[in-house]
């Protein structure tokens, strides 16, 4: 067998290849993975999520890993993923072996001692989610190689988790308003130790020009929120509630005060906050990523984003539109299988029957969770990754030619505690 | 440019390679020798040498094979996208599954296994649970069991917000 070209020597046709390449057009992104596969991964991944309860999903998450990764080119050239399923396992595993003594040590503490160790918990709980989401990140980086080189990511994951954690509490008392600097201060942290080989990464977005960009958002959000809440904290007759007294405190608290329409107030603000949450959050994650992605940098190499805030709203479009026919296709067929189970069971149901009707309602919530989470995964997760890539701008690409290898393979233990409490990226 | 010695009864053809120590892309010349997969540069230098045995499938788009060294702690990487070449290597290299066989066959045990695991699981919830609990409970001794119950009342009372009422103990 010679593949080479009759009228050329394999050496002058590499040699070609090699001047085609200087001229290929640089800085192109794209995402070259076909939907159906990623659905075909997603289905079967579901149904052997459900029979091996939950194991499989080490599998699962190392195939999504690799598909995305392989599939997204940069400059003619895809990425790597280099991770395996049995990494994630043994990284679960160690992380089982530190989280259980540490939830049965918080259970014995509650039990036997006053609320405070509750809270205690709680903040310790806060504290390792984020370091395990530094180390987990700092796991899927060195297993991410692109041209034969990896990246890779220092720094303290518990200066990084304090840092978090203290902006989040920042974050909720200003209601909101410091969301944007927390963001770009943590990301700053994250790329100022993030690596591509020994080119330096950093981040060179400002929260304030996220807090401009997100402030009408937010203005339609959280404002009627607050104004719904101290229209209800000033329309209660806190003397009259202080004074109430016996069994049923609710309905004789709105009964003897005349106050039902708290009630309207309540459902009001709730509603508002729903619908402008189920409408807004496209648009506030696509200027989320605009923002974060075109603030990322490798030495001279400067990233942007062209993403349109219509294509992300198109993106949540199409998984409703599943979801939605999911659900009658769903809700039909437990219908259908409910009518026929109370046919079948007779009345009084057995022990033998309560069982079966357990493990069956069980089964078809399983199947139902997992069914939503499948649609998820196939239309928004995929779907924001191919538009994201799609819309890059890389200048300086020519950067990426020189760069030498550096850093080593990271301990899988971050991803499997990030795993273990469900703090994990993609 | 000078065309190098290269045997014309061995099968090769043209791949992309990263030597691991840097990001700088070679257009090469792979050479499928008896033992070994060999790769040369435009020049005709030998770039690496491969043992058939060593390679390893490295996750890739479709229509690409990318392999590399097992065990090797450069990353270099030969990326290959003629079909006949590839379907060569992988003839003779033993490692090379483009089929994925080998990783299949090990999933299905890991699914195997888990499933009996998990129907294990739930024929002891259901059968054996039960009738542990009703062999365990009168060895609980009294003290213990009062102690237990005394924190979950507490618990329960609080998360009722019993607590603030005013006629509350």
């Amino acid at each position: 067998m010679n593949p080479g070209n009759e009228r050329m020597t394999p050496f002058d046709a590499a040699g070609s290849a090699a001047q085609a390449s200087l001229f290929a057009p640089p800085g192109i992104a794209r995402f070259v993975g076909r939907g159906k596969t990623f659905w075909g991964l997603l289905s079967c991944g579901a149904v052997l999520l459900m029979f091996t309860l939950g194991i499989y999903r080490f599998w699962l998450t190392t195939d999504v890993r690799r598909y995305l990764w392989s599939n997204t080119e940069l400059a003619g050239e895809s990425f790597e993923y280099t991770g395996t399923a049995y990494e994630l396992l043994l990284g679960f595993l160690i992380a089982l072996t530190f989280l259980v003594p540490l939830y049965a040590a918080f259970f014995l503490l509650t039990l036997a001692a006053s609320n405070i160790w509750s809270l205690l918990g709680l903040l310790v709980l806060i504290l390792l989610g984020h370091y395990a989401f530094y180390r987990a990140r700092r796991y899927r980086l060195t297993r991410t190689i692109y041209r034969g080189v990896r990246f890779h990511q220092t720094g303290s994951a518990i200066l990084y988790s304090v840092c978090a954690v203290l902006w989040w509490a920042l974050i909720i008392l200003s209601a909101g308003l410091a969301y944007p600097f927390a963001q770009s201060q943590l990301e700053h942290f994250k790329m100022r130790h993030t690596f591509f080989g020994n080119l330096p990464g950093h981040f060179e977005s400002s929260g304030w020009h996220l807090l401009v960009r997100g402030l009408p958002l937010w203005a339609f959000t959280v404002v009627p929120f607050a104004i719904g809440a101290v229209a209800t904290i000033l329309a209660i007759d806190w003397s009259a509630l202080n004074s109430i007294s016996g069994a049923d405190v609710r309905a004789t608290w709105t009964e003897a005060n005349g106050l039902a329409g708290i009630d309207v107030i309540v459902a009001l603000t709730g509603a508002w906050l729903l619908c402008s949450i189920a409408l807004l959050y496209p648009v506030f994650h696509a200027i989320v990523l605009r923002w974060w992605i075109s603030g990322l940098r490798f030495g001279n190499v400067v990233v942007r984003s062209h993403l349109r805030i219509a294509r992300v709203f198109g993106v949540y479009a199409r998984f409703f539109g599943y979801a939605t026919l999911f659900t009658a296709i769903a809700g039909t067929l437990l219908g259908v299988g409910a009518f026929a189970l109370s046919k079948i069971i007779g009345a009084p149901p057995s022990m033998r029957d309560e069982i079966i009707t357990t493990v069956l309602s069980l089964g078809a919530y399983a199947a139902m969770a997992l069914g939503y989470w499948t649609i998820y995964q196939a239309t928004v997760k995929l779907g924001v990754w191919r538009c994201v890539i799609e819309s890059l701008e890389v200048l300086n690409v020519a950067a990426l030619e020189e760069v030498a290898a550096a850093g080593e393979a990271a301990s899988p233990v971050g991803e499997g505690l990030a795993d273990a409490l469900n703090v994990g990226g993609i | 440019m000078s065309a190098p010695d290269i045997d014309s009864s061995k099968v090769h053809g043209r791949g992309i390679f990263f030597d691991g120590v840097t990001t700088a892309r070679h257009d090469v010349v792979v050479e499928l020798a008896p033992r070994t997969l060999q790769v040369h540069g435009v020049d005709g230098s030998v770039l690496a040498q491969w043992s058939y045995d060593e390679l390893e499938t490295l996750s890739s788009p479709d229509d690409v094979l990318r392999l590399g060294r097992a065990g090797n702690a450069l990353l270099a990487r030969l990326e290959i996208k003629d079909p006949q070449l590839a379907a060569a290597i992988d003839e003779r290299s033993l490692p090379v599954d483009r089929t994925g066989r080998i990783e299949r066959r090990l999933r299905t045990k890991v699914i195997f296994w888990s499933a009996a695991a998990t129907t294990s699981l739930i024929l002891v919830a259901v059968i054996a649970m039960p009738l542990i609990a009703t062999q365990l409970t009168p060895l609980i001794p009294y003290a213990i069991e009062r102690r237990l119950g005394a924190a979950i009342d507490a618990q329960t009372r609080m998360s009722l917000n019993e607590g603030n009422r005013p006629d509350a103990p």
